[in-house]
């Protein structure tokens, strides 16, 4: 755990609203699109997420946590996000596959998959604009080439060479994020 | 010549050929080939997963999350009084059934029962039927006496989210340009006569539209019909319907939409007049995120600072341009 996040804890517990204000600066976007990709709905993730929060600091006083305090905040927004999921079918599957493995071991695989995810958004972001617009044709509506190079009245080579140099820049960016992964 | 990255990139969209096949296999044979292949891969892979993502503006939902816990203290302090109040609200309840039933008496005399709200209010009611409906503001809706027994038609005109109760008898919103008929269910409908499209959205149950010589469209939950009132062109999509029926909760959520019709809602709710300069600026410039409980310096704050815009305000008029 950052040094810094048990101090936090520390004031948060002595009833310091500053310190409590800046602990959810610091994890509020985090953990809005942790709970997005349970809801699916940013509405409801923000909910989610604020509950988390003002749970937070009303048990500020008897509050325990013994794992990182963003471990911590991940699973409480977890747990949240499954249980306002509607379908049962839906909370069935999730269940499956993550409630019955509340060991550390699996938590901390998914909260570095989150933190992955967040790392991986920004660069995304910071693409060139062009570069940028043909890769999100190709991953996020996950269209063909020839689909890409026809509604952009571009080469499919052009397409081609966008997609690779995407990569090449999200790899390079994630590097300088992200100096254990890669 | 290809570069590694490009012939990986080509067996990841599945679109290599002969000769690069064989030097992707080139490439995998190496330690460090394979090293880069694992990394582009699960930048590959996770990509679809964070379509969704996006940036949220953590100091507006601190101040959200401030003021939340602010009325829960406040709600708590208030449970007594509201406790002894409720006893009067019921002694009042008695008085006011005296007067629906009193009103039922003359009803030979056929005049329509109206509700209105003005421009910066909002209100709820209770039908005969024990439907409820939420009006937004510059809303009216409109029943007959007979309401009920006959018939459950309203005519509306401005916003209004409705749960209808369940009877045999169907719920009919007249808005002018169709109706919608109704089994039991919650939804909204928006129906201001100056507003480019009628819309509405289900959240539960199921409702229907019909236009006259035109065929009933039924509305399934979670869709959203939109009218284009110029050309009488019905479009639908699905959508978060609660979003649509955020104004009850007093937020306001906007998707896309341009700065002109939020200014139109803005007008609506806090009684002001906007104007652009020049006018098409109103059209070109579009706008997404969610304002909840915000006074109207705020939200106009919020867009000039996002679309580099400024306004100055003059009473209640306020004028928007470019920076």
């Amino acid at each position: 755990m950052a040094e810094d996040d048990i101090q936090l804890l520390v004031r948060i517990k002595t009833g310091d609203y500053n310190a409590f204000e800046i602990l959810f600066n610091r994890y509020y976007n985090f953990l809005c699109n942790s709970a997005l990709m349970f809801v699916k709905d940013s509405f409801l993730a923000e909910d989610i997420v604020q509950e988390v929060f003002v749970k937070i600091w009303e048990t500020r006083t008897v509050i325990n946590i013994t794992s990182s305090i963003k471990s911590y905040l991940f699973i409480a927004v977890k747990n949240r996000s499954l249980n306002k999921i509607q379908s049962e079918t839906v909370r069935k599957e999730y269940s499956s596959r993550f409630l019955n493995q509340q060991n550390n071991e699996v938590l901390q695989v998914e909260l570095e998959q989150e933190e992955f995810r967040e790392h991986l958004y920004r660069c995304i972001q910071k693409l060139p604009p062009r570069c940028k617009d043909v890769f999100l044709e190709s991953r996020f509506k996950e269209m063909k080439q020839e689909q890409i190079a026809a509604k952009m009245h571009i080469s499919l080579k052009t397409v081609k060479t966008q997609v690779s140099k995407a990569l090449r820049y999200i790899q390079n960016c994630l590097q300088l994020y992200y100096p254990e992964y890669f | 010549m290809n570069d590694k990255v490009e012939i990986i990139c080509s067996y990841l969209s599945g679109t290599s050929t002969e000769e690069e096949i064989l030097l992707f296999n080139e490439i995998m044979e190496q330690k460090e080939g394979r090293l880069l292949f694992a990394q582009l891969k699960r930048i590959w892979d996770e990509a679809p997963n964070v379509r969704n993502h996006q940036e949220y503006d953590s100091k507006r939902a601190f101040y959200e999350l401030s003021k939340r816990m602010e009325t829960n203290r406040k709600l708590k302090r208030r449970y007594l009084v509201a406790t002894i109040s409720g006893i009067a609200a019921s002694i009042l309840l008695v008085f006011g059934l005296w007067g629906i039933i009193k009103l039922q008496g003359d009803r030979n005399n056929q005049t329509e029962i109206t509700f209105k709200t003005e421009t910066g209010n909002r209100s709820e009611l209770v039908l005969p039927d024990g439907s409820k409906v939420w009006l937004n503001a510059q809303t009216q809706i409109k029943y007959s006496p007979d309401f009920g027994k006959s018939n459950r038609n309203v005519s509306l005109s401005g916003e209004a989210y409705f749960d209808v109760s369940h009877s045999t008898k169907p719920f009919v919103v007249d808005v002018k340009d169709f109706k919608i008929k109704v089994y039991g269910t919650k939804f909204n409908i928006s129906a201001y006569p100056d507003d480019q499209y009628f819309q509405t959205s289900l959240e539960s149950g199921q409702i229907s539209i019909k236009k006259e010589g035109n065929e009933e469209i039924t509305v399934k939950p979670g869709q959203l019909i939109k009218y284009e009132r110029k050309s009488s062109a019905f479009q639908s999509g699905t959508v978060e319907t609660e979003r649509y029926s955020a104004w009850r909760l007093n937020k306001m959520y906007l998707d896309n939409e341009t700065i002109k019709d939020l200014a139109r809602k803005l007008e609506r709710q806090y009684n002001i007049l906007i104007s652009f300069v020049p006018e098409s600026l109103g059209e070109g410039i579009h706008y997404s995120g969610i304002f909840t409980n915000e006074n109207v310096t705020e939200v106009l704050d919020a867009i000039s600072i996002a679309s580099g815009l400024k306004y100055t305000k003059k009473d209640n008029k306020y004028t928007i341009e470019k920076k």
